[in-house]
């Protein structure tokens, strides 16, 4: 078979070899002449750089000679010759033909997912006798049984292969870790990792997790240096908060700026609120609508000379997402599939309805002693008590209760995920494709929370002739996930999982008439069942599209223009059925809600290169851009439906007095320009200059146009002649940038506005629109200004086998968007300014290292990164709380400070006299400056002063800094294991050094102790705390004492060390249906396996109050390429 | 020939494109089309009214830290099950949030009625309509700067429009406290002049009830004056003052009867009935709709979890409003005002007594709002009750004792408010009662108790009991050992200090 195929094209090239061409050439240089014959023929050249000079000392003049003839007549001279290959031309070094050859050998080289490489070196090692690999990546030589091969190509490790008895060496190479010749993409172009002068991560898309994650940023957790990822949500889908060197800014948002195949996506979320009491649905991240499987690379720009390209918007990191093009060969068909189930990884320890009963109990008699100020709470005689004490459960009741009915239980389940990904791609005479199909179905562990995401791209070059080429990438995404209420607020407004933890344990799910069962003590809260008969989901859609034509008339200067747009929309139907207890209250409740935002985008670059006597290499870059981002939305709503049956497909049918409806639309224009100038100087000296000027009719008529420069220098002081001797170095660099970008995140918050939105008043009985000013005026008002100083070292040891690098940043972001607050007592009392400056400082460390290679081969990556985020200056006329310093933290913590809980007898301090046993002393360490009738004292500032000590009082003065949620400092560690067919990637990641308010222990412990009363169920730590007969506890009695309650030990360390994932691999032997399948490997992946940590919630990282559980994946999956 | 296609493609585009930046705003108004028209001046009009309400969660309402909690919270007639000890127990500071609600909501409500007055003398519309509008403004601004003056005592207000209009100015504008005699002559004069230019409730259509009147304007005077009374009597030592003060209440009062604009309902429980709204009883109300921040949510405040609707209507229930037993045993068995207070109810099961079964803490439950049908559980159409004609009687009768002792007109005036509370009253103990007096400061203690057993939770109980010169003395036979002089005001919210130092903090806050 393999041999007939072989044949046929044997046959196709002496066909077409023989083709007549006329040719009239002058002092041409060798690739020229290649060039030429491209442009006259369908042939392709493949060939290294090292076989071709750059004389020009070509001339050639004939007419209708046959193709072989001219080439081989050319390449006579320079010691060449060519191979045809199918509409390949295949040129190597003229080789002596060894006469001891005693065999044809024959065979494909491919890289380790079965592409195949065009142009690998393929020599018989110790000798001169070698080929290059053609366009699909097949060779064939003459060689001898005992030699053997070198398989050596840029950017692979080289490999080498006994012959023996084989007839034929199918080869896959394997990408160099720490290739220096790799190809990073920056804004508006690519450069080799050796010419970069900033800092930039990459990540290639082959090392991230696909199997359980909706999108890449869940993904990029402790992937790279420099880039914290914090899960918002363990929802499917659920938001991550992406920070690129920490998050320096206060009121313009920290999201980095995403660009997706040159296209920068405006950020703006289509989830539209629904107008039932349920609009928190949780977070979800806006990258869910890009199918990871697409992704090629990731690479993340951090430093401002990297970034000042895209000027305003660039403060905050830029992150590049390309996706995958077609490569010029046969069709690649590859398909993948996993499926995976979900289970809760860690539930919060409750009481059961036995256990509820008695400390109820427990709980109304210590609360008797408490209100009638008996012994330790008084000293009231209890015989004199005329109120009497009265149990809320029976020994009888509690002795029948059992665990009663697990709310959480009835609300959660294991959850399931099913992933199908097919893609084809491939390219014929300069048209290269690449064209993929996703669906993603994830069951989350709670109920109704599902995620359901098609998504289909196309992405096309075509190199149309030899000036012009053209190209498209397009995806369109269309994702459904069903809302779950996850909102935090209690009551009325409690969320799912905040109503299954609090709902009284001790009732059934329906009473005898099969109705949901309501408790009686605590009416406000719906019984959590019947809460997932809402009917509410989301369905968002994206169509994204790029297109670019590129010009270049003359050698090496391009021209090019991008026109694209992003047109996402989504569309919010809710249902509150009148078998909820808030749908029977509004007799049903229906709305929908439509959010639509359309971008558009017109970029025009022209890019420039050339070089002066071989060691001046210059690049320019000019380019102009305009984005326009258009936002819209409607909603509508109505209640008093007479039948359940029309959800939210008939809002006429409902019978409100007065329906709502609700529109809103804003659009914004970004217009710049931008500059970029690349020098390079023998390879060992390397400069870049960037500048954009970026103008916004978001910013105040004052400051519409901003500036953006910077500039960085790189010595790779490994090409200087005095370290050529030290061989284990193979790579040392330095770099230095500086820079400024902004951050236009502003909203509209420049101009003075007045609204009629939530503004009425009832006259009679309607319902009439008011107006009031809602916002001031600020002409001056513009963008955050950042700018960035970065150190940076790039190593390598051992021919790369270890290599790394280590950055330093030192950032200030001055005109910090924010609300100066005005006096209190004015109708707008804030208005939009740029107030302080705030300072990041940090360092991040990359290192990877090939530890094993031969038959075990073992990789590891390790990343740290650590930034600090504080307050450099603040707006003077700003007015902090008493408690705040000039220069804390930006997220910072505070709390009063516990002191220990007041014994019995013992005697409070002199500032608590009303504590009474069991609460929580206050630490006195501060106060105000007063005078002897206890006026304040004002400063010079005539702000109030401090005693910076104790002064006898608990007061707002006493409040103090505990810590901050932001991580000291968080890293990543991974490992790559490959023994024969199998594969094995360990994962961990970690932060350090940081605090969570546990917030669930806020509301289902001693803070709310008294809610046990009303039917609130409790975590069963509850019964550890301070009561009668358990005074030694640390836990106060839950009895709030009329001082300042100290929330401190609430906080929680929340350091953590996750086994992200941990996935096994094994390649199916294929030779034998090789031709049917090149490649197929299947893999089971455990994610999230376990979490070390000190913090007692849920999940330190995706926790909040009565938070989405995180959960464990188990999941198997299949990997094709045919 | 070709490059130069494409640069000059190039420069075309750029050029096409480019655009200018000027701002458009599609959702929201600007300066320049707020206020031209009638209707403009009517929304801008509204949105004072809004602030009565705010998001409906206080102020002029019944959540903690509304004027009914502020004005009762710390009296006989109210417990709660939520953790309100702060202001039950006497141990309000400075720095309790929720006392200084009222403050930091209703000061800048007054900047920005000042701020509209300013902006409303500039427009050219009808001169009457103009008039009425500036007169509605002014009325709300004087009531709120009253109800301020009554929780927190005199306190800096921005009156000046130049200030109001020019927030930039205002970061260093740090005025001090006014006098008493400056503040009061700014409300009282405030209140009589917007009257020429207020309607009269009966003038109102039905789509302007709720409007300010001029009967709300004369209904402040008269609390004004009274609150005068008593700080001259109790806390100034100036009897004579205080006598001025009750001949301006007789005045107010009697204008207010003789211009017969309101009159008494025959059943007390109908004044609140959702069958009888828009009574000629109410002086001031807040007309309401079943909607989210634009209802009445005293029912869901008060009524207890396991209450059960009668009616079939799903209502919330928070439990959180109690009458404690002290006070609802101070009534008469036989006072039908008794139905105001439940004592028991349907739980679905069975009828529920609030004296021996309940959760939470003792007290009958506050239920003069009764069920509305019309309703979305937590939010109903009635009208919410802030002022009614029983209070201009009880005054009369009060001004009339103090100026002349309990006279047969004063007795009558009582005689009008008891003989709904009473069946068969004329010739009864009930009626006797009253008729027997003939010691003044008996019938004073007496018009004292009538007002709370009228008055129960309507917000009247605090201002009685200061101008009785009784808040603390009550407190403390309550065993509310920490009441002391100083809690005959509120304390200046902390907040508003640190931004202005020059506001001297009412007496014993300090610490």
């Amino acid at each position: 078979m393999v041999v007939v195929v072989f044949g046929t094209m044997l046959q196709m090239h002496a066909q077409s070899d023989s083709q007549p061409i006329t040719l009239n050439l002058r002092n041409v240089s060798l690739q020229e002449f290649m060039k030429e014959i491209e442009s006259k023929t369908n042939f392709t050249f493949v060939y290294r750089d090292i076989l071709m000079d750059t004389k020009k000392d070509i001339s050639i003049q004939v007419g209708n000679k046959p193709l072989a003839d001219v080439i081989q007549t050319v390449l006579d001279s320079k010691e060449l010759e060519a191979t045809f290959s199918h509409n390949t031309i295949v040129i190597t070094k003229k080789i002596r033909v060894n006469k001891a050859v005693q065999k044809k050998i024959t065979g494909k080289v491919t890289d380790n997912k079965g592409e195949p490489l065009v142009g690998v070196n393929i020599v018989v090692k110790g000798s001169n006798i070698g080929t290059i690999s053609d366009m699909n990546g097949n060779y064939e030589m003459m060689v001898d049984e005992k030699s053997i091969l070198q398989f050596s190509y840029l950017g692979f490790d080289t490999q080498e292969v006994r012959i023996g008895k084989h007839d034929a060496v199918n080869i896959a190479l394997q990408e160099t870790l720490n290739s220096l010749d790799e190809v990073v993409v920056i804004g508006y172009g690519v450069m080799r990792k050796s010419d970069l002068t900033g800092a930039v991560s990459s990540v290639k898309a082959e090392n991230l997790p696909t199997s359980s994650n909706t999108s890449i940023a869940h993904m990029l957790s402790g992937k790279a240096a420099g880039v914290t990822v914090i899960q918002n949500s363990a929802q499917p889908g659920g938001g991550v908060q992406m920070l690129v060197r920490g998050a320096a800014s206060t009121g313009a948002g920290n999201d980095p700026l995403y660009i997706i195949d040159g296209f920068p996506v405006g950020g703006s979320s289509v989830e539209p609120a629904s107008d039932n009491r349920y609009s928190n649905f949780g977070s979800r991240n806006p990258l869910n609508s890009i199918n990871p499987n697409d992704i090629e690379s990731i690479e993340i720009l951090k430093d401002a000379s990297s970034t000042a390209i895209y000027g305003a918007r660039a403060a905050n990191g830029v992150i590049m997402i390309t996706t995958k093009k077609g490569r010029e060969g046969k069709a690649v068909v590859n398909y993948n599939f996993n499926i995976g189930i979900q289970e809760i990884a860690n539930k919060i320890d409750m009481m059961n309805a036995t256990e509820f009963m008695q400390e109820a109990n427990k709980f109304a008699e210590e609360k008797w002693y408490y209100d009638n100020h008996i012994y330790p709470y008084g000293n009231i005689d209890p015989s004199s008590v005329s109120n009497r004490l009265k149990y809320p459960y029976s020994e009888s009741e509690i002795a029948h209760a059992g665990v009663g009915t697990n709310w959480y239980d009835l609300v959660t389940r294991q959850g399931m995920i099913n992933q199908h990904n097919i893609s084809i791609s491939g390219g014929v005479s300069g048209l290269k494709y690449m064209t993929s199909f996703n669906y993603y179905n994830q069951a989350g562990v709670v109920k109704n929370s599902d995620f359901t995401r098609y998504t289909g791209r196309i992405n096309i070059d075509h190199q149309l002739n030899q000036y012009v080429a053209y190209g498209i990438t397009a995806t369109h995404s269309n994702i459904l996930s069903t809302n779950i209420p996850l909102g935090t607020e209690d009551f009325e407004n409690s969320g799912l999982l905040n109503s299954a933890l609090a709902y009284d344990p001790t009732i059934p799910v329906k009473d005898k008439n099969g109705n949901y069962m309501m408790s009686e003590l605590m009416t406000t809260v719906p019984n959590p069942v019947s809460m997932l008969e809402i009917s509410d989901y989301t369905r968002t859609k994206r169509l994204l599209l790029n297109t670019y034509v590129q010009a270049e008339p003359i050698k090496n200067l391009l021209l090019k223009i991008n026109l694209g747009f992003d047109d996402q929309n989504g569309l919010r139907n809710s249902y509150l059925p009148k078998t909820t207890l808030y749908g029977q209250q509004e007799g049903g409740k229906a709305s929908k809600g439509l959010a639509a935002s359309f971008d558009k985008l017109l970029e025009t670059t022209v890019n420039y290169n050339f070089q002066i006597k071989n060691i001046h290499h210059v690049g320019l870059l000019a380019g102009y851009s305009y984005q326009d981002f258009e936002y819209e939305g409607f909603a509508a709503s109505n209640s008093k439906f007479f039948t359940d049956v029309f959800l939210y497909n008939s809002l006429a049918s409902g019978e409100a007095q007065r329906p709502t409806v609700s529109s809103n639309k804003s659009q914004s224009i970004l217009l710049s320009y931008f500059g970029r100038i690349n020098y390079n100087l023998n390879d060992k000296y390397l400069l870049t200059l960037t500048a954009r000027v970026d103008g916004s009719d978001k910013f105040g008529i004052n400051n519409r146009y901003g500036f953006f420069p910077s500039g960085a220098v790189a010595w790779r002081i490994k090409q200087e002649d005095f370290l050529e001797n030290l061989s284990f170095l193979s790579d040392l660099k330095l770099r230095v940038g500086v820079g400024q970008t902004g951050n236009s995140n502003i909203g509209n918050n420049a101009f003075e506005y007045y609204t009629a939105a939530w503004q009425e008043y009832v006259f009679g009985n309607t319902v009439n629109i008011g107006t009031t000013k809602l916002q001031l005026a600020n002409p001056d008002l513009k963008w955050e200004t950042t700018t960035e100083l970065n150190l940076g070292i790039d190593f390598g040891f051992f021919n790369q086998r270890i290599g790394g690098s280590f950055e330093y940043f030192h950032k200030e972001v001055k005109d910090l968007l924010g609300f100066r607050k005005l006096k209190s007592f004015m109708e707008v009392n804030t208005v939009a300014a740029n107030i302080g400056k705030t300072q990041s400082k940090g360092i991040e460390l990359t290192l990877k290292s090939r530890n094993t290679t031969g038959l075990l081969k073992w990789d590891t990556e390790f990343n740290l990164t650590r930034y600090v985020d504080r307050w450099k200056e603040r707006n003077p006329d700003d007015i902090l709380n008493p408690w705040q310093k000039e220069n804390d933290p930006l997220r910072a913590d505070y709390s009063y400070l516990s002191d220990g809980i007041l014994g019995v007898g013992e005697t409070p301090p002199s500032y608590m006299p009303h504590l009474l046993p069991g609460q929580f002393k206050v630490k006195d360490v501060n106060g105000y400056v007063r005078d002897e009738f206890g006026n304040l004292i004002p400063g010079a500032d005539g702000k109030v002063q401090y005693t910076n000590g104790p002064d006898g009082i608990i007061d707002q003065a006493d409040i103090v800094l505990i810590g901050t949620y932001d991580p000291g400092f968080s890293l990543g560690v991974g490992n790559t294991f490959e023994y024969k067919q199998f594969d094995l990637n360990v994962f961990f990641y970690g932060m350090f050094d940081r605090i969570v308010n546990n917030a669930t222990r806020g509301k289902y412990s001693i803070p709310e102790i008294r809610r046990i009363l009303n039917g609130q169920n409790m975590m069963t730590e509850v019964s550890d705390r301070w009561s009668r007969d358990n005074t030694e506890s640390n836990l106060p009695s839950g009895f709030v004492s009329v001082y300042p309650q100290p929330s401190d030990y609430l906080w929680e360390k929340a350091w953590f060390i996750r086994c992200k994932n941990i996935t096994l691999g094994y390649t199916i032997p294929t030779q034998k249906i090789k031709n049917i399948i090149s490649k197929a490997r299947v893999f089971a992946d455990i994610s999230n396996l376990f979490v070390i940590t000190p913090y007692t919630g849920n999940d330190p990282e995706t926790d909040f109050k009565a938070g989405y559980p995180n959960q464990h994946t188990f999941a198997f999956g299949l990997d094709v390429t045919f | 020939m070709r490059r130069i296609h494409i640069l000059k493609l190039v420069i075309i585009i750029i050029t096409l494109s480019s655009c200018s930046l000027d701002v458009e705003v599609f959702d929201q108004l600007s300066s320049n089309n707020i206020l031209n028209t009638e209707n403009d001046v009517r929304a801008a009009v509204t949105g004072i009214y809004h602030e009565l309400r705010g998001g409906g969660w206080d102020r002029y309402n019944c959540a903690w830290g509304s004027l009914l909690t502020m004005q009762i919270g710390c009296t006989d007639e109210c417990s709660s099950n939520w953790l309100w000890e702060p202001q039950m127990d006497f141990l309000w500071t400075a720095e309790t949030a929720d006392m200084g609600l009222f403050y930091m909501e209703l000061v800048p409500a007054v900047t920005k009625a000042t701020s509209l007055i300013e902006r409303m003398r500039k427009v050219s519309i009808s001169a009457p309509l103009k008039r009425q509008y500036t007169a509605e403004v002014r009325c709300l601004r004087a009531i709120w700067a009253y109800d301020l003056y009554d929780l927190y005592g005199p306190i800096p207000l921005i009156l000046d429009p130049e200030i109001a209009t020019n927030p930039e100015k205002t970061q260093t504008y740090a005025p001090f406290r006014p006098s008493i005699e400056s503040y009061v002559n700014f409300v009282e004069s405030e209140l009589k002049e917007v009257q020429e230019n207020l309607k009269a409730t009966d003038e109102l259509t039905a789509g302007d009830y709720g409007r300010m009147t001029k009967g709300i304007a004369q209904m402040y005077l008269l609390k004004l004056y009274m609150h005068e009374a008593g700080q001259e009597r109790h806390y100034r030592n100036n009897e004579n003052k205080a006598l001025i003060w009750w001949a301006k209440v007789d005045s107010v009062a009697n204008q207010m009867i003789i211009e017969g604009k309101y009159e008494l309902q025959t059943d007390y429980m109908s004044i609140w009935s959702p069958t009888n709204q828009r009574n000629r009883e109410i002086i001031f109300p807040i007309p309401n709709v079943p909607l989210g921040g634009l209802g009445n949510c005293f029912l869901a405040h008060a009524l207890p979890a396991d209450y059960v609707s009668l009616n079939n209507i799903p209502l919330t229930k928070w439990g959180g409003f109690l009458v404690p037993w002290q006070f609802y045993d101070t009534y008469d068995p036989q006072d039908k005002r008794l139905n105001a207070l439940l004592l028991t109810y349907w739980n679905g099961k069975k009828m529920v007594d609030r004296r021996t079964e309940y959760v939470g803490s003792p007290g009958a439950i506050p239920m003069k709002y009764q069920e509305n049908p019309n309703t979305t559980g937590q939010w109903d159409a009635s009208e919410y009750v802030i002022n009614r004609f029983a209070e201009v009687l009880l005054a009369k009768a009060e001004a009339i004792n103090e100026l002349q002792g309990p006279t047969v007109e004063a007795k009558a005036l009582v005689h009008e408010i008891r003989k709904r509370a009473f069946d068969n009253y004329e010739g009864s103990v009930h009626e006797r009662l009253i008729d027997d007096m003939t010691d003044k400061s008996e019938f004073r203690d007496h018009l004292l108790q009538e007002r709370g057993w009228e008055f129960c939770w309507e917000g009247m109980r605090r201002p009685d009991l200061i101008r009785h010169g009784k808040l603390i003395s009550n407190a403390l036979a309550r065993g509310k050992l920490s009441a002391e002089a100083k809690h005959i005001l509120y304390a200046i919210p902390q907040t508003a200090i640190y931004e202005n130092t020059n506001i001297i903090q009412n007496d014993g806050f300090f610490k």
